[in-house]
Parts: C-alpha cells; sequence; structure tokens
C-alpha cells in the first residue's frame, strides 16, 4: 500500500484541479449576461456607444476574478502541491 | 572584475519574469527620457510627427480618461500613465521572445503592493489621518474586520487578476507549441519513408506554429491590451473611492 500513496496523491491533485476550474460556468454565465445587458443598452442608445463599451469590459474583468481564482487553485495543484 | 562577473551571475539566476520586467523597466526609462527631452525641445509652432505624434496623443487619451474621474487630476495622470505604459509593454514582450513578467506571481503581487500603497497614501493625504480611520468605521463599527479586508482584498484581486490571465496565456502557448512539435516527431515516426517523413513533420511543425501565432495575437496582443486597460480602470476607480468620498 505504501508505494501507491504518492501515486494516489498525485491522482487526487489532478482530479482537485479539474474540480477547480469548473468555477468557469459562474463567469461564463456573468460575462454573458453584462454582454447582453450591454447590447440591450446599445440597442437602445447607439450614441453612448464608448462609455458602454468601457463599463461592460470593466465589469466583465471584475466577473472574472472567481474564474481566475479557480484557475490559479488548479495551478498551484498542478505544479506546486 | 570579479564583482561585476558576480553581478552579472545574479542577473542571469534570477527567473524569466524577474529578468524581463528589469529589462523593460531599463528599456522605458532610456526611451521614455529621450521622447521626454524631444517633447521638451518642441516649439509650439512645430509639427510633432512619428514616435513624439504617439506618445503626445497617449498622454492626452490618459489625461482625457483621469480628467473624467478626479477633480485634480492633474497629480493623478502621471501615476496612472506610468501604470499603464509598462503594463502594454509588459503584457505584449512576449512577442519579442522575453518571458511575461506579469506570469510570475512575484511581480503581480509587487503590482497589488503598489496599488494598496499608493491608495492609502493618496487617501491618507487628501483625507488626514483620523477622517480616514472614521471612514473605516463607516456604517457601524461591527463592520470594521469587514471593511479592513475590503481594503487589503481588492488590491490583491487586481494582482492576481493580472497573473492569472498572463499565466493562463503563457501556459496556454506552451501546450501550443509542444503539442505541435509532438505532433510533427509522431507523424515523423508514423511516415515509414525516408524523404517524405521529414516533409509531413515540417508541414505539421509549420501549422503548429501557424496556431501559434494566432495564440499569440489572443491571448499577448488582445489579452494583455484588456488586462493592462481594466488595471488602468480599477486602480483610477479604486483610487476615486477612496479619495472622494
Amino acid at each position: 500500500m505504501a508505494e501507491f500513496t504518492q501515486f494516489f496523491a498525485d491522482g487526487m491533485a489532478y482530479i482537485g484541479a479539474g474540480i477547480a476550474v469548473l468555477t468557469g460556468f459562474g463567469p461564463g454565465i456573468g460575462q454573458g449576461y453584462a454582454a447582453g445587458k450591454a447590447v440591450e443598452a446599445l440597442g437602445r442608445q447607439p450614441e453612448a456607444a464608448s462609455k458602454i463599451q468601457s463599463l461592460m469590459i470593466t465589469g466583465q474583468a471584475i466577473a472574472e476574478t472567481t474564474g481566475l481564482y479557480g484557475l490559479i487553485v488548479a495551478i498551484l495543484l498542478i505544479f506546486v502541491a | 572584475m570579479a564583482d561585476l562577473l558576480k553581478e552579472v551571475n545574479s542577473f542571469a539566476d534570477l527567473s524569466g519574469g524577474l529578468k524581463s520586467s528589469i529589462i523593460i523597466t531599463s528599456l522605458l526609462m532610456i526611451v521614455l527620457t529621450i521622447i521626454g527631452l524631444r517633447v521638451k525641445k518642441l516649439k509650439t509652432s512645430d509639427v510633432p510627427g512619428g514616435i513624439t505624434l504617439v506618445s503626445i496623443m497617449l498622454v492626452e487619451t490618459v489625461n482625457d480618461m483621469v480628467s473624467g474621474m478626479f477633480k485634480k487630476w492633474k497629480s493623478y495622470a502621471p501615476l496612472v500613465l506610468t501604470v499603464i505604459i509598462f503594463l502594454l509593454f509588459a503584457n505584449t514582450i512576449t512577442l519579442f521572445g522575453l518571458t511575461a513578467p506579469l506570469s510570475n506571481i512575484m511581480v503581480a503581487l509587487s503590482f497589488s503592493i503598489f496599488a494598496f500603497g499608493s491608495i492609502q497614501v493618496v487617501a491618507l493625504f487628501v483625507h488626514k489621518p483620523l477622517k480616514r480611520a472614521k471612514s473605516m468605521l463607516e456604517p457601524t463599527p461591527v463592520l470594521l474586520p469587514i471593511n479592513l479586508i475590503g481594503e487589503l482584498a481588492t488590491p490583491l484581486a487586481m494582482g492576481l487578476r493580472l497573473f492569472g490571465n498572463l499565466l493562463s496565456g503563457s501556459i496556454i502557448g506552451i501546450i501550443v507549441f509542444r503539442g505541435g512539435y509532438e505532433l510533427a516527431m509522431a507523424v515523423y515516426g508514423w511516415i515509414p519513408y525516408t524523404v517524405l517523413n521529414g516533409i509531413g513533420f515540417g508541414i505539421v511543425q509549420f501549422l503548429g506554429l501557424g496556431v501559434g501565432a494566432f495564440i499569440h495575437a489572443i491571448f499577448d496582443i488582445f489579452f494583455g491590451a484588456i488586462q493592462a486597460y481594466v488595471y488602468f480602470m480599477l486602480f483610477s476607480i479604486f483610487m476615486n473611492m477612496a479619495v472622494e468620498d
């Protein structure tokens, strides 16, 4: 049993990395929602295009943060742990 | 001579991200000093051209964006411009074969520390320390720990966002280039004829490099520029919130 311990730990770290990357669902939904709302606002007020665009990019980048945390945790699990 | 060798060795021992960040910093110092001297020599009747014109337009764009946020924008614009110039060059430097500096967590966290320190120092200068301390107790004193964590968490998130984006870009680049090479080697072993296997290797390797060029265009230029812009936006927004509440 003892010789399988390292192998088992590595496998569990990879499974954990796979689970951690599932955080990508949240930012995907959030960014899509933000983009959809931006398109709606653009349809309603086309002259405010540049303002809407910069607000949308900022909001999407903030929404992306949780996904990036998942990515960082996954990378730490693969390369460090 | 021995001291010089020791210094060269200590530079060579650094990791790739730190090395390229030092290279970018020194290059930008030299180039921006030259541009500044050229701008200073301009008369009001002269028409600027070339790199002088580009840098003047960049400064004017940043001035426009910053002046919409702050009342006394002239003291904040140089700080913000410095950050955005460094980030623009640092995120696209992989096109020249250097490692992206922000894919090293040390550089990314130093950006967090930079954002945290500059926001706190500016807030302490604008509001006096007593008022700043009182604003931490703002809705109720019970929320003090949450306010303190919030002050720490936003700069940390800014640095980690840069780190995550640049690191994912470089990892995907490595996967694509390495995968193209491995695929080409597999094709080389799969074709049994002498010259044909070399030709197959060349074709697959060439296709892999083409996909890699596409990856560079997306992850280095597009995401790099977007991340520089986002860092700039968040930096000015949080500074604005700390200064003008």
